[in-house]
């Protein structure tokens, strides 16, 4: 089982090391600016799998659904 | 005339610029995604000055391969036609500062036209003069800093100006390359050509690029710009409130229920005071006039019927005003994030949120708003489900019937019985738009639910100046309205539920209260009401609410106009003298109780809730769609939902 930011809990920092499955999900993150090697922090998660709240970067937030974040692979920020 | 095309990110402030620089009130929200089509307007300036500038508002985007209808807009305006425009001005978000500028070079990389840069957001002065020229330094182009919330228009206006009179130099040697774009995008840019406007690529080509171009981006900024963090820190502060768990689903819900609220406890003094007003116009008048039927008209037909229509002009204004606080602080897009759940439930995108939300206003927008949804099938369940959302339009009829019939309580001390009926209807029209947007989903629109990533922008202090224009712009529309088609239609209903004359043996010997009723009954309006009748009966409703229910096809405001007439012809006592009193003291010949009671008014209430009865928006849905099989089979299923439902309420409850 790969590390993916939907495993990260609330409050920690992780890098961005790649995006699983199809082009249009690492399409939609390159366009945003979110590129591998970017810090990425967990602000907060809904119930029952909601919506995922992060911040990129130092300034800019998004908020992005479950299965999403299932496809972007991360490493603990630092390790 | 020169033309300048606003290009940039969601979000960015294009809408508020163009506003700014022409006097128009274009739709702003702090939300991605809020134009979809383009529009063009002269500059303020341009009387005073010779040369004539015009701007384009265009529809945000994060890059410029499409990835739906409205973004394939602004794609197309760049690359089709580029004799049509002269200039095109790059907004730069100073809140995404990198995203946007890796935007603007690869506009940069692909066109020899003219460009300039406007940094947009810059509230606070942080961008400097000195950045502004490291950043011309860089790029090349131009740049000025504003903030187009706060500055006024002149420096803007005059960077315009004259970065349009210097003359451009087009380099004919540099061979600009063609746009890549993987197989995907297409579908949304159909009228570009291959190889005329664009190639096609490898989509790993295609990220590669963009890719190049936000460290391209990343690398200008780091040079010369660093962020500050007071922004940040408040959003994030909130945001672990707003967003939080639990706290987030009840902050959503009170600020909804207070919405609701407030329509009703702010409005309730102005619309009696406005009765009122109507009311004694209406006594004013007829004193001044002589018995007959020019008077009947004025005083039946085009006081009562647009002046009980007019009376709800405060409702519509409070609600346009909350609306556009809401739309402001950026509070909706975290609504979006925190109803997603929901939305994914139903098989909906995370961006039908938006649609959905605008249809509370008016079907029309929120129908447009819907291109912003990429995939067909999941865009079609949207549209064919927003007019279930109630609209503005549906407010005359509820506040009418809700604050005729449902006795006013206060619970737990706060909450109101007639706000909570109010909140009821609005959530039994969101949460059927929902189920029927599952079945759709189910079925005849089958397919996976889309993911879904969302901005969620800094939040603004809301300006109560923006959305008192707002919600005076809304208020003018209204009037407009009424002052229009409602007029129009009240008079021809007039005049149907005034002629023919009965015949003279009919009203020989009757008491005058009598001879008002018997002639309403044998109006043109009376016998299509009579005839309809067996129909209506299920529903409760007898033959003048079923006109006032076949009238509102039209336009659903015309329910209180069309009853509004009929009740002042018909009106026996003459004691009353506002619509919901006369309602009130209607008695059903039949029974001899009231005409109205509870059930009957629950019955037209869900009526109104479920079917569509706008024309308009069915001529938007042809349009959308492209076929009237669409708006055939809404208008189909819809009715069949309010006759069913209005069957239901009332054979329960009576
Ligand atoms: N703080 C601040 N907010 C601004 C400024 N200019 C615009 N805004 C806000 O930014 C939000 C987005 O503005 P719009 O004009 O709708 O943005 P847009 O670029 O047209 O967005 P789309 O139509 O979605 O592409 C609104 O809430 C504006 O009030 C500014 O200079 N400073
Ligand atoms: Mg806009």
């Amino acid at each position: 089982m790969s590390y993916t930011l939907a495993d990260v809990e609330p409050g920690s920092i992780v890098e961005i090391i790649g995006y699983e499955g199809e082009s249009q999900y690492e399409f939609k993150f390159i366009s945003l600016g979110i590129l591998p090697g970017d810090l990425v922090t967990v602000q907060s998660k809904s119930f029952f799998g909601g919506p995922i709240s992060i911040k990129h970067g130092e300034w800019n937030f998004f908020a992005l659904r479950y299965n999403y974040a299932k496809k972007i692979l991360v490493k603990k920020a630092g390790a | 005339m020169e033309n300048i095309l606003l290009v940039g990110f969601p979000n960015s402030g294009k809408s508020t610029i163009y506003n700014l620089l022409t006097g128009q009130l274009r739709k702003v929200s702090n939300y991605s995604g809020v134009t979809v089509d383009s529009a063009q307007a002269a500059l303020i300036s341009n009387t005073i000055n010779a040369k004539k500038l015009h701007v384009v508002d265009l529809p945000g985007v994060y890059n410029l391969i499409p990835t739906s209808i409205d973004e394939g807009v602004t794609t197309t305006s760049l690359l089709k036609d580029t004799s049509k425009y002269h200039t095109i001005a790059m907004v730069i978000d100073l809140d995404r500062f990198e995203a946007s500028l890796s935007l603007l070079l690869a506009v940069k990389e692909l066109t020899h036209k003219k460009m300039v840069a406007i940094i947009n957001k810059n509230d606070h002065d942080l961008f400097t003069p000195d950045h502004v020229k490291k950043l011309e330094a860089k790029i090349g182009i131009p740049v000025i800093s504003i903030s187009a919330l706060h500055d006024n228009e002149k420096d803007l206006d005059k960077f315009l100006r004259v970065h349009s009179d210097v003359p451009h130099m087009v380099d004919t040697t540099i061979v600009k390359p063609k746009m890549k774009l993987h197989t995907e995008s297409r579908q949304y840019i159909p009228d570009l050509l291959l190889d005329e406007h664009f190639h096609e690529a490898p989509s790993d080509e295609v990220i590669q690029h963009m890719k190049n171009h936000q460290a391209e981006a990343r690398g200008i900024i780091h040079d010369i710009y660093s962020h500050s963090t007071a922004k940040t820190k408040m959003t994030e502060k909130i945001d672990s409130i707003v967003l939080h768990k639990v706290w987030g689903t009840i902050i959503f819900l009170a600020i909804f229920y207070f919405i609701f609220h407030s329509i009703y406890t702010w409005a309730g003094p102005i619309m009696d005071w406005s009765e009122g007003l109507v009311a004694s116009l209406g006594e004013f008048i007829s004193q001044y006039m002589s018995d007959g039927f020019l008077k009947s008209l004025v005083i039946d037909g085009v006081i009562a019927g647009v002046g009980g229509v007019i009376v709800f002009l405060p409702q519509i204004m409070i609600l346009f005003f909350l609306l556009s606080i809401l739309e402001q602080s950026g509070y909706i897009s975290r609504a979006a994030v925190l109803t997603d759940k929901v939305m994914s439930t139903f098989g909906l995108n995370g961006k039908a949120f938006l649609p959905y939300m605008s249809g509370f206003a008016c079907s029309i927008p929120a129908i447009m708003a819907a291109r912003s949804i990429p995939n067909h099938r999941e865009r079609a369940a949207t549209i064919m489900t927003i007019p279930m959302i109630t609209c503005s339009a549906r407010l005359p009829v509820y506040v009418l019937l809700i604050g005729t019939f449902i006795p006013s309580r206060t619970y737990l001390g706060f909450l109101n019985s007639q706000a909570l009926a109010f909140f009821f209807l609005y959530f039994l029209g969101s949460f059927t738009a929902l189920l029927v947007a599952k079945l759709f989903r189910l079925t005849i629109y089958k397919g996976e639910s889309s993911n879904f990533i969302i901005d969620l922008p800094h939040y603004e202090k809301p300006s109560l100046l923006f959305a008192g224009k707002q919600s005076l712009k809304r208020g003018q529309v209204f009037l407009k309205k009424a002052g229009t088609i409602i007029l129009g239609l009240s008079i021809i209903i007039w005049f149907l539920s005034t002629f023919p004359n009965p015949k003279p043996e009919l009203i020989a010997n009757q008491a005058p209260e009598q001879i008002s009723a018997i002639r309403l009954e044998n109006s043109y309006l009376g016998q299509t009401g009579k005839f309809i009748e067996p129909v209506l009966r299920p529903m409760g409703m007898n033959w003048k609410m079923g006109v006032g229910v076949l009238v509102a096809f039209g336009a659903r405001e015309l329910f209180v106009s069309t009853l509004g007439t009929v009740y002042a012809l018909g009106d026996v006592d003459e004691e009353s003298a506002s619509l919901h009193e006369r309602l009130m003291a209607e008695i059903d010949p039949a029974t001899g109780q009231p005409a109205f009671n509870i059930a009957v008014a629950w019955s037209i209430l869900i009526f109104f809730v479920f079917s569509l009865q706008c024309i308009s928006t069915l001529a938007i849905l042809r349009r959308e769609m492209g076929s009237w099989k669409y708006p055939l089979f809404m208008f189909a299923y819809m009715g069949a939902l309010g006759y069913g439902g209005a069957t239901l309420a009332y054979q329960l409850l009576k």
